[in-house]
């Protein structure tokens, strides 16, 4: 019972190294997203003014629903980089090859030693502070694409209804969608954002042990050695 | 090859010790043939770390057939990694973590 008790709880610990491997593959995936993100709203910006410019030279495309048909067109462009670079993010995630050392862990008390002496205890550090930033980083960037997409649909929708429906012309109105996207972003998000922040702190907790744990172990290696 | 990595080379396996033990602990005494296919060790790799062992006084080489027998201090060795495992692994907290994405 005090073998099983041993091997569980070095099952424990190897299911959170497996969870910080998650944490790795994400942080990969966040380059890809950003520069996903990056070039679909600079694909918006230029196709916004390919679209100012032809409708200078063809009145057609200033009719307000060519005009509505073209912006919603142009913003499924920003929202399939945002999902698309969410869904490559989580199959990076998902991915990920988990549960290897069970294996040897069915081996008893000798597999979990080995799990353990082959543990690379730097590596598992630099991913742990490497995730906690890149987990973070995700949801800032998560929100920052929201609140884009929704300042473009508020400034393209409410320029069709106020300038081709109502004829008027109302200066600095970007600065009031780009206040009312923030501030619905930051209301719907602030929970996602707080339990990454949370994550963050729980990460920060689990290097903190880990590392206390591979002192142990390295002293107690190198005891049973001498 | 440096210093570092030939002592880490010449270094005995925590895991194959454990091995042996465990073998040893469940079979009570054994001959060095069915001791290294028990632990699916190499004939001559088994025998450097009896040797070792020995010297540690782990086990003892029994009579003519050379059976090898655990002794009191190798099973207390055992005890002590397990008891290392339950007290160091089991003093460490795991705080809950999300799906990552």
């Amino acid at each position: 019972m005090k073998e099983e008790s041993a091997v569980a709880k070095v099952g424990e610990l190897m299911s959170a190294l497996d969870q910080v491997k998650r944490y790795k593959a994400l942080s990969k995936g966040l380059k890809q997203f950003a520069v996903l993100l990056g070039c679909t709203i600079i694909a918006y910006l230029l196709i916004r003014v390919l679209i100012s410019i032809l409708a200078l030279e063809n009145s057609v495309l200033n009719q307000p629903s060519i005009f509505f048909a073209l912006s919603l067109i142009s913003l499924l462009v920003v929202l399939g980089g945002l999902v698309g670079g969410a869904l490559l993010v989580r199959r990076k995630v998902n991915s990920v090859a988990v549960g290897a050392w069970r294996e040897d862990l069915s081996q008893g008390v000798p597999g979990a030693l080995r799990i353990l002496s082959e543990i690379n205890w730097e590596a598992t550090f630099d991913e742990i502070s490497v995730g906690r930033i890149s987990q973070l980083l995700y949801g800032i960037l998560k929100s920052i694409a929201y609140m884009v997409i929704l300042f473009f649909a508020l400034e393209s929708f409410s320029s069709i209804l106020l300038i081709h429906f109502l004829g008027v012309r109302i200066f600095f109105v970007g600065v009031l969608w780009a206040f009312v996207s923030v501030s619905a972003v930051l209301a719907l998000q602030s929970g996602d954002l707080l339990r990454r922040y949370k994550e963050g702190r729980s990460l920060d907790f689990l290097l903190y042990e880990l590392r206390w744990f591979s002192n142990e172990y390295r002293r107690a290696e190198s005891s049973f050695e001498a | 090859m440096s210093t570092g990595e030939q002592s880490r080379a010449s270094r005995p396996d925590l895991y194959v010790v454990a091995r042996i033990i465990k073998s040893l602990k469940e079979q009570n005494k054994m001959n060095r043939t069915a001791l290294a296919t028990s632990t699916g060790l190499a004939y001559d790799k088994l025998v450097k770390y009896l040797d070792w062992m020995q010297e540690k006084q782990f086990v003892r080489i029994e009579g003519d057939g050379g059976f090898v027998v655990l002794t009191e201090r190798g099973l207390e060795t055992y005890d002590g990694l397990v008891k290392w495992i339950m007290e160091y692994v089991g003093r460490l907290r795991f705080p809950k973590l999300g799906s990552g994405a």
